[in-house]
């Protein structure tokens, strides 16, 4: 397992990740990041509507957190929309993280495998630092870690959906089985338990959005996340106690009042 | 989109019908607001390229500014 959050190189203190979408004004998003403790943040690109004020005000407001920036290609339905999005990012951005998302069905938004794997290698080859976002799937993940993304991030639930931890069991493999790899939780997440979960089961980071963006107190709920994520990761280091399925009393039965040793 | 004729050419700007009256992508840009990256059907178009791009009657272009994404 990796000591550090290692992101191609880069070492983060904080292990949560924020999207900067959905919260209710762009000033609460800013608080929400701050509060938080995050060194990174998620954004995108759109087409530009000059008749829509807004944009600029939020990249002004981005800029000014001096965090590390990791661009998405959410929305793309293919190889070359999600290539193409990503090179525009990093001549914006100016950085060659990439949050690759390559949706192949609009319900749940599960990410493609298939083109996920094509667009995973394209961008690797162009110099690109690939976080793809992908299902929990272990031979998904073993096929894009062997590509060359050091950092995978699969999905606890569908986006935006806050269910939490649908499959422990896929999760806790991909752990076991890829304990090289920098694995960050994304999406899904509702509670912080939900966060505090996957980061005892040794996953690397988590990364979210909605959570925070939609609680009722977006800050407050940073904060929870924030706390969350750091009480995950240290009982991870602790080791957890062994499970049984019987009770073990925690007093000790020596010396116990009221009880008679009966002569023999 | 509007008829073309010799002197105006008909786009897909931002997915929208647009006539221009230059070719020059670079005359084009002006009226976007920095930063910004451009997509010319489909394919990404580095900053460094924009002199010299030739648009065409029927290209879709793209261009983007950064949002709040998650």
């Amino acid at each position: 397992m990796n000591p550090d959050f290692n992101v191609y190189g880069t070492k983060l203190s904080s292990r949560l990740i924020l999207g900067s979408a959905l919260y209710p004004n762009p000033a609460l998003m800013q608080q929400a990041l701050q509060q938080s403790g995050c060194e990174a943040v998620t954004l995108s690109l759109r087409r530009q509507a000059p008749e829509q004020q807004g944009g600029e005000q939020f990249w002004q407001l981005v800029r000014d957190l001096k965090l590390r920036l990791l661009p998405n290609t959410a929305g793309c339905h293919s190889v070359q929309q999600a290539v193409t999005l990503a090179q525009m990012s990093r001549e914006i951005f100016q950085t060659n993280w990439i949050k690759l998302e390559l949706i192949g069905d609009d319900y749940n938004l599960q990410p493609d495998p298939i083109l996920l794997l094509q667009a995973a290698e394209q961008l690797l080859a162009d110099g690109f630092e690939v976080l793809p976002y992908c299902t929990d799937d272990l031979v998904l993940c073993k096929r894009l870690y062997e590509l060359g993304c050091k950092v995978l991030m699969p999905w606890a639930a569908p986006i935006g959906s806050g269910l939490g931890v649908l499959n422990p069991y896929a999760l806790r493999t991909l752990r076991e089985r890829l304990p090289d790899a920098t694995l960050i939780v994304d999406a899904g997440l509702g509670l912080p338990s939900h966060a505090c979960q996957v980061m005892e089961m040794g996953f690397d980071g988590v990364l979210l959005n909605s959570a925070v963006a939609l609680a009722k107190d977006p800050v407050l709920m940073a904060q929870a996340f924030s706390h969350a994520v750091a009480a995950g990761r240290s009982a991870f280091l602790a080791g957890a106690m062994p499970k049984q399925d019987f009770a073990s009393p925690s007093t000790p039965v020596l010396g116990m009042p009221f009880w008679l040793q009966e002569a023999t | 989109m509007a008829e073309v004729t010799d002197t105006t050419l008909n786009i897909w700007l931002n997915g929208k019908a647009e006539t221009l009256t230059s070719g020059e992508l670079i005359d084009l840009l002006p009226r976007f607001k920095s930063p910004f990256a451009v997509a010319l059907n489909g394919h990404f178009i580095a900053a460094v390229q924009y002199p010299g791009t030739q648009l065409k009657a029927g290209d879709q272009l793209d261009i983007v500014s950064p949002i709040a994404g998650g």
